[in-house]
Formats: C-alpha cells, sequence, structure tokens
C-alpha cells in the first residue's frame, strides 16, 4: 500500500508541474495574471507532494520493504540506519526522485521570492522551472519509478510493476510490449521501457528475503554527501537559466534577471564546486589508485557546466557594471543549462560507457530528445532577441577588465570544449566503428587532458593575478606594472631558490611561479585595501580588514576564493608532477623504500566486520629520515555483494605531503608474501586545504545584505553606441 | 615601512621555498629487487599507459581483476624478453584495438580529435578577436590620466579614490 501511495504521489506531482507549465504560458501570453497565479501555486504544490514521495521511500528504505525493487537493489539488512537513507541517491531511480525534489525546492523559494521583485518575468520563468521539474517527473514516474515493486505471474515469471495484479491492466501492458516491438529504433526502446501499471491477473507479490546492498564504493563519507551537493549545483543552475528564458521570450533583456537570480547561481556554482572537490576526495580515499581526479567522463561531465557557469559568473558583473557582453552571458547561461542536462545524461545513460548501452534504456533517448529540445528553444530565443541584446557601450581600451574579463570567458569555454571532445571522443568513434570499416574505439586518457587544458589553466591563474589589478575601462601599463612589482620579485626569488634547491621540471617551475604570483598579488591587495582604509578613517589594520570585507563582500569574497583556488593549483601541480611510486612483494619483518621514507611490513590480521565485510588489514611502520612517524593499517574490504575494496593507510606530513599505502588486492596476502602499492604524493592535502578556503570565500561573496530590502531598480538602457557587438 | 615590508616579503619568500621545496625534492630512487629480475614498477610503468580493454576508463596499473593480472604478467613476460616500451604497446593495440592506449596516437582516426582540437581553439580566438575589435572605440586617442609616479608605498591617491568611490557604490546600490 505504502509503495503504491508513493506511485500517486509522483503521478499527481506531474500532473502539477504539466499544469504549471501551460497555465504558465498561456497566462503569459494573455497577461491573464489569475492564471500566472494558478500556474505558480501548481509548481509549489509539486513540492510537498515530492517532499511526502521523498520521506516515503525513505522509510521503504530504512524498513527494508525489499518488494519494491528499488529498496531490494539498495539496501540489504546487515547496512546500518543512515547508509539506507543515503541509498535514496544510490540509485537510478532515487537519485531522480531526489533531484527532482531539489528542483521543486529551488523552484519554490526561486518563485517566493521574485514573485513581487521580478514579477514581470515569473510567467515564462514558472514555465522554464515547470518543463524541467516535469520532464524529471516523467521520468520517475513511467520509466524509473523507485516505488515499482516485484511480481511472480502464474507462468514463474519475475516481473515489477507499478500497482496490483490485474486481468484487465496485464493484458494493457502485453499489448504495449509487443507494440514496441513493431515500432522503429529510439521510439520502440522508449515506450518498451515504460514501467507496467499492473502484473498480468495471479500474480502474486514476491518479496525477496534480503537485498543486494549498496555498491561497497559508495559506502563512504565523500559519496554520502558528494551526489546531493552535485545535484544542488545541477538543479541551482536551472534558475538563473529560467529568468534568462524569460528575459528573452518578454524582451526584458537589462541586468534585472542577473540581479534577480545572482546568488542563486552562486549557491549552485558554490555546490557544485564542493561536490567536484568532495568526489576528488572521495575517490583518492576509496578508489584505490592513489589518485584523486582521473579525467573520466563521469567526472568530466559535472565538470563541463562548473566551467561556463564559473565564466558566467564572471561575465556578469561586466553586464551589470558597463551594459555589455548581453549575447554573451545569454550564450553562457544556456550552455550551462544544457551541459547539467547533458551531464545527468551522460551519466544517467552510460552513454560515456558505451554508446550502445545507450540504445538498451529508454533513459538515453528520453535526455537526447530533451535537450534537443532545450536547445532548440534557446537557440531560437537567442536568435530572435539578437538585435535586442546589443551591448549599451563598447570597450575604451584593450588594457581594461572588460578585455580581461573576456579572455577570462575564452580560457573556461575553451577548457569546457577540450574536455568536453575527449569526454565524449570515445563515443563518436565507437559509432564511427559501427559505420566505417576499420575504425575502430578510442580511449582518452589523463595525459592528454592535462597536456591540453595545462597550459590554459596557467593561463587562467595568470588572469586570475592580473585582472582584479585592472581598472574597468582603461588601465596602464605603469599601474599595472607597479601594483606586481614587488609580487613579481618575491615570485622570481622563490622559484630561483627552488631552482637551486633542485626543481628542475620547468612545467611545476612555470606553475608555481604563476600560482605564487596570483597569491601574493592576492595578499597584497588584501593589504593595499586594508591600508588605504586605515589611512583614509583612521581604523586601525585589523578593523579595517575586517570592514573591507563587509563592505564589499563580493570583491574581497572573491579574492578569497581566487585564493583557495591558487592552492589547490600547488596542491595539483606537486602532487601529479612529483607524485612517487613503488609497488613491491615483501614478507613480514621486510621493509619497501621510496625516498626518504621506509615502510616495514609487520603483520596481518583477518576478521569479519561488524557489517558482514571480510577484511584483510596489514600493520605497518613508517619511517621518515630514519625515525618512526607512523603506525598504519592498509586493509582490503570484502563485501559479500561486490568486488574487494582496498582502503589506503596514510601518513600525512605537517606540510600535506602524503606517504599513501595500498595492499594490492590482486596479489598473494599472507605473512610470507603480501604486495604493497606505495605513493609519495607530495602537497596533496594543500588540494582540500585549497577547497576549503574556496567554499569560505564563496559563502563571503554570497552572503546576503539583510540591513535593507532592495529593490531593483531598472536604469534607464544608455544611448547605444553605431557599432554592435 | 619599507623596512617592514622587506622584512615581510623575505619572510613570505621563506615560507613558500619551506612549504614547496621538501615536498617535491623527497625523490630518491627504488633499490632494484635482489634477483635483478622485472619490478613490478617497470610493468606499471608501461601498464600505466595502457587501459583495461573490458573495464572501461580503469588504467591496467590498477585494474583488480584476473584479465588486467594476467596482462600485467604478459608485459611482464616481455620485459623479461627485452622488448621495448613501444613494442609492448603496438602488441596490445594489435590484439585489442586502439581503445587500449589512454592517450590517442596523432594518426587515423584519432587526428580528428587533435585537429578539432586545434580548429576549436583557433575559431574561438578568431571570435575573441573580432569582438574585441568591435568593441574598441573607434577614437584615435582617449584621454589617458597622465602617469604619475607611482611608488607602491605611497599608496597613490587615486587608487585610494577609486577604492572609496567603489565602497559608495556599493553600499549605494
Amino acid at each position: 500500500m505504502n509503495a503504491e501511495l508513493g506511485v500517486f504521489l509522483l503521478l499527481f506531482a506531474l500532473l502539477a508541474a504539466i499544469y504549471a507549465l501551460v497555465a504558465a504560458l498561456v497566462g503569459g501570453r494573455k497577461q491573464n495574471e489569475a492564471l500566472v497565479e494558478s500556474a505558480r501555486n501548481a509548481l509549489l504544490i509539486t513540492w510537498p507532494l515530492l517532499t511526502l514521495a521523498s520521506l516515503l521511500l525513505i522509510s521503504l528504505l530504512v524498513r527494508g520493504d525489499f518488494n519494491t525493487e528499488f529498496v531490494w537493489s539498495v539496501t540489504d539488512r546487515a547496512m546500518p540506519t543512515y547508509l539506507k537513507v543515503t541509498a535514496l541517491w544510490g540509485g537510478q531511480a532515487g537519485s531522480l526522485v531526489f533531484w527532482s525534489w531539489l528542483m521543486s525546492t529551488f523552484a519554490a523559494g526561486a518563485m517566493l521570492r521574485n514573485w513581487r521583485r521580478e514579477h514581470d518575468l515569473m510567467a515564462y520563468a514558472i514555465a522554464a522551472m515547470a518543463a524541467t521539474l516535469g520532464f524529471f517527473l516523467l521520468l520517475v514516474t513511467f520509466w524509473e519509478n523507485p516505488f515499482a515493486r516485484f511480481w511472480q505471474t502464474p507462468q514463474g515469471e519475475i516481473m515489477t510493476a507499478l500497482l496490483g495484479a490485474s486481468d484487465f491492466l496485464g493484458r494493457i501492458a502485453t499489448w504495449r510490449l509487443d507494440f514496441a516491438e513493431r515500432l522503429p529504433g529510439m521510439l520502440g526502446v522508449i515506450v518498451k521501457g515504460i514501467i507496467p501499471l499492473s502484473a498480468p491477473g495471479g500474480s502474486f507479490t514476491l518479496i525477496p528475503d534480503d537485498g543486494q546492498g549498496l555498491n561497497p564504493l559508495l559506502r563512504h563519507p565523500g559519496m554520502i554527501i558528494h551526489p546531493p551537493m552535485l545535484y544542488l549545483g545541477f538543479v541551482g543552475f536551472t534558475v538563473p537559466y529560467a529568468f534568462a528564458v524569460a528575459a528573452l521570450i518578454k524582451g526584458e533583456v537589462s541586468s534585472s534577471w542577473i540581479r534577480a537570480t545572482r546568488r542563486w547561481t552562486l549557491v549552485a556554482w558554490l555546490f557544485l564546486g564542493l561536490g567536484l572537490i568532495l568526489g576528488g576526495w572521495w575517490a583518492y580515499d576509496v578508489l584505490g589508485w592513489g589518485g584523486y581526479w582521473a579525467w573520466d567522463p563521469v567526472e568530466n561531465a559535472a565538470f563541463m557546466p562548473w566551467l561556463t557557469g564559473t565564466a558566467f559568473l564572471h561575465s556578469v558583473m561586466i553586464q551589470e557594471k558597463r551594459g555589455m557582453l548581453k549575447r554573451w552571458n545569454m550564450v553562457l547561461i544556456i550552455l550551462t543549462y544544457l551541459l547539467v542536462v547533458l551531464g545527468t545524461f551522460a551519466t544517467r545513460s552510460g552513454i560515456v560507457s558505451s554508446v550502445h548501452s545507450f540504445a538498451q534504456s529508454a533513459i538515453g533517448p528520453l535526455f537526447f530528445l530533451f535537450i534537443a529540445a532545450a536547445l532548440v528553444v534557446s537557440v531560437a530565443l537567442l536568435v530572435k532577441r539578437w538585435d535586442t541584446l546589443a551591448s549599451e557601450n563598447q570597450l575604451d581600451s584593450l588594457l581594461s577588465r572588460e578585455t580581461a574579463f573576456l579572455l577570462n570567458n575564452f580560457l573556461f569555454v575553451a577548457i569546457a570544449f577540450t574536455v568536453g571532445l575527449g569526454t565524449y571522443w570515445p563515443v563518436f568513434t565507437e559509432l564511427a566503428a559501427d559505420y566505417f570499416r576499420g575504425v575502430e574505439r578510442s580511449s582518452v586518457g589523463p595525459e592528454w587532458y592535462n597536456a591540453t587544458t595545462g597550459p590554459m589553466f596557467a593561463a587562467l591563474i595568470l588572469l586570475m593575478g592580473i585582472a582584479p589589478l585592472v581598472a574597468w575601462k582603461r588601465a596602464s601599463w605603469k599601474r599595472l606594472g607597479s601594483s606586481m612589482l614587488y609580487p613579481l620579485i618575491a615570485t622570481v626569488v622563490t622559484l630561483a631558490l627552488l631552482y637551486l634547491l633542485g626543481v628542475r621540471n620547468i612545467g611545476a617551475l612555470v606553475g608555481f611561479g604563476l600560482a605564487i604570483l596570483t597569491a601574493l598579488i592576492t595578499l597584497f591587495e588584501y593589504h593595499r585595501a586594508a591600508l588605504a582604509r586605515t589611512r583614509a578613517h583612521g581604523e586601525n589594520y585589523l578593523a579595517a580588514f575586517w570592514s573591507m570585507f563587509g563592505r564589499n563582500r563580493r570583491r574581497y569574497g572573491g579574492y578569497m576564493i581566487h585564493l583557495g583556488v591558487v592552492i589547490i593549483a600547488i596542491g595539483v601541480i606537486s602532487s601529479n608532477v612529483f607524485q612517487a611510486e613503488t609497488q613491491r612483494s615483501v614478507s613480514a619483518g621486510q621493509a619497501i623504500t621510496l625516498g626518504d621514507y621506509i615502510l616495514e611490513y609487520k603483520t596481518l590480521e583477518r576478521f569479519v566486520a561488524t557489517d558482514g565485510r571480510f577484511v584483510t588489514r596489514a600493520q605497518a611502520v613508517v619511517y621518515h629520515n630514519g625515525r618512526e612517524v607512523a603506525r598504519i593499517t592498509p586493509r582490503i574490504d570484502n563485501y559479500p555483494s561486490g568486488q574487494p575494496m582496498s582502503i589506503p593507510g596514510k601518513y600525512t606530513s605537517w606540510l600535506g605531503d602524503d606517504f599513501y599505502v595500498l595492499l594490492v588486492t590482486w596479489e598473494q596476502l599472507d605473512l610470507s608474501s603480501a604486495s604493497f602499492k606505495i605513493y609519495y604524493n607530495p602537497l596533496v592535502n594543500w588540494i582540500w586545504g585549497g577547497g576549503f578556503i574556496f567554499i569560505v570565500g564563496t559563502l563571503i561573496a554570497a552572503w546576503p545584505d539583510f540591513s535593507e530590502e532592495r529593490v531593483p531598480v531598472r536604469s534607464a538602457r544608455r544611448a547605444i553606441p553605431a557599432a554592435g557587438d | 615601512m619599507k623596512q617592514s615590508k622587506r622584512i615581510l616579503g623575505g619572510a613570505a619568500v621563506v615560507l613558500l621555498v619551506l612549504a614547496l621545496a621538501p615536498g617535491v625534492l623527497a625523490q630518491g630512487p627504488t633499490p632494484p629487487p635482489p634477483d635483478g629480475g622485472v619490478t613490478d614498477d617497470e610493468v606499471n610503468a608501461i601498464a600505466k599507459q595502457l587501459f583495461c580493454p573490458v573495464c572501461e576508463n580503469v588504467p591496467l596499473d590498477v585494474c583488480p581483476t584476473q584479465a588486467c593480472a594476467d596482462w600485467r604478467d604478459e608485459i611482464r613476460t616481455m620485459l623479461q624478453d627485452n622488448r621495448s616500451e613501444d613494442e609492448i604497446k603496438a602488441y596490445f593495440v594489435d590484439r585489442y584495438g586502439r581503445r587500449v592506449l589512454a592517450t590517442p596516437e596523432a594518426s587515423g582516426i584519432d587526428l580528428g580529435l587533435y585537429g578539432l582540437l586545434m580548429i576549436g581553439v583557433l575559431v574561438g580566438a578568431v571570435v575573441l578577436l573580432t569582438v574585441v575589435r568591435t568593441m574598441v572605440l573607434d577614437v584615435v586617442q582617449a584621454v589617458v590620466a597622465p602617469d604619475v609616479d607611482v611608488t607602491y608605498e605611497d599608496l597613490d591617491p587615486e587608487y585610494v579614490a577609486r577604492l572609496e568611490a567603489e565602497f559608495q557604490e556599493f553600499t549605494r546600490s
């Protein structure tokens, strides 16, 4: 009965979203205020419906209702309760419901917050949000419904269906399958993929004794919060997109839609960034290969919208300040939204693993159709308003902050393009291999990405340092030079010292140099601004520093974000370029040397953990320069339902280096011989530290001003110069 | 004030060098195996450049499956037979296709990857330049504020004024 209630909750939410879409479009077109308000209420109603559906699903997960297929697929009796709750996003159907709930939450918040301020745009913003939510609800209602239950037919076949057994509905399901066989290609796959409403008459419910359990890889704190953070980021970007579309439809392309959605954008960007960092941390801790970012297609699918979102966040400053780059900003937010949906599509459809898995599931073709429709509508609107989006001003000088931001946009989009090319190239070659003889599927690995994006990231880091020094409209080379002088001297001296101490890798020296220069410029900017305030207002230095943040959170929060990124960059460069590794088999009492470190293998123990894992754990001692520094316990966890996982033992130095030790799962493991894989990752923990600073900086930049209610002032359009964009 | 800035700057340099140097310099060599045979490290150096033909996007040196263990053993055998790295990679490509190479070669269909990348970046650069050219004011000479002889510690008064103006604008907005 509970699961059936869930089916109806999802169905009603879908109907409400469809109604909201239609009513908003009609109400907006006919300027019918009552209809628009009705659309708003319908979209608001989706939130309690989806909240109830999510809570219901969580209760089924916690109770272990294995009759429900989704519960069976992601939980088992031995799992602790907290993991059963987080299993909501441990499988496809549950994560799509979670996505939908987040979307309805953001939609409700955006509507309530902007109902009066941006009333002109609300009708079409509601339509855009309802369309997105409606699509995901369509998926979870008919194709990936987490409330589908197991049935056994009178013929002994095991199947899933949404409601009870019924002769009539069962015959309809059979007819549908026959019909689907006759449909061509993707259409047949889509129709065939619909979950049957009912099992055939005479079927009875099937309740497995136990579930499959959650994938062992997902039983890690990083993986518990990584998906929600990513989804918050993905979903968050639909709000600025919705308002952008509304602005295009209404022809109101001033900066008010940007101001209305600025914080939503920043929060979405923060969560997406946090999700990426958490994903890296999880990979480092759990996947057992000593790294944190493998340029895996699924990682890239989340990284690309972050890149274009970053470009958008910077670029809108120019539109707010000078009424420029309006077309560019529209392109960026449309691109970010499409990449968000594409990213969800890529990870859900399996297309990046194999183009053939795309064709076997209905999810892939449905996403493809939605992305195509969103692309066509967005481009059509953009073309329609192209002339209206002309800049209100022009570039006064090539050396200006506007130019720096343009260059920044180019670099971010170039990196996103490069990453996209590498991610989907294997898909393209696999397709080509089906049609052209002699063509084989290719792979694109980390070395290619590092070589192609590395120089672009280096240029970005340099720009991060220089752009804040360059004035709006026009700057002078002399002033820029004088602002950079001391940081440049300190950078050159640091690099010279590093070189003399033996750091000879040119790429690393260039990377360090750019990162150090940017960090020092940023710190000096803080110092100069604080000093300016002490002289102008007579405040003491610390008070000036504090009030500086309070008076301009965007700028100084932004500087902190830059600092965080630079620290991450130093960690990435060090741990990539200077990583050392070795693998050896040794018996108990023997040691392995790596650089200044020695690992001494002491003993091995085997036991069964309380959650049913079979654990093989080594005890080892780490020495650095002859002195014992740590006792570590790398281990292998064997879950009944999954492949073995190698969990590292680590020693972290005060500088943030990791001496990282894994037991090799595929080699002999006992006291006479154990195979260890050891990595030395210099400064790797600067990545997590830099990530923390990045998050704090974003929170500062996004912090709302509660002191006054801001009423958007529609500025009069300045005279548009003759030259276009 | 100048003196204290120099001291601060020097301290920053020292701290940076102390932070960066030890980590990147701890690179002593690993001793060879006692029997002079092929080491796991030598096998992994090549396996790292290959992808598991079965598991998607998993490098051969960290893939836990039995099939990958067998392939690593093949690499070891070939190294013991004094086959070169290129010969070993070519062997795997011949048997399993170019998908096993972690870095696509600039040949065959993968030329398209490199070509598209260059074209994409070039097109982007052309678009950027075009946008910048059409956006720059078509004036002969704009009025530029006279260059003040600025030293860092003098706190350029124009900079102070700009900063204050931005604070006030932020407060007003």
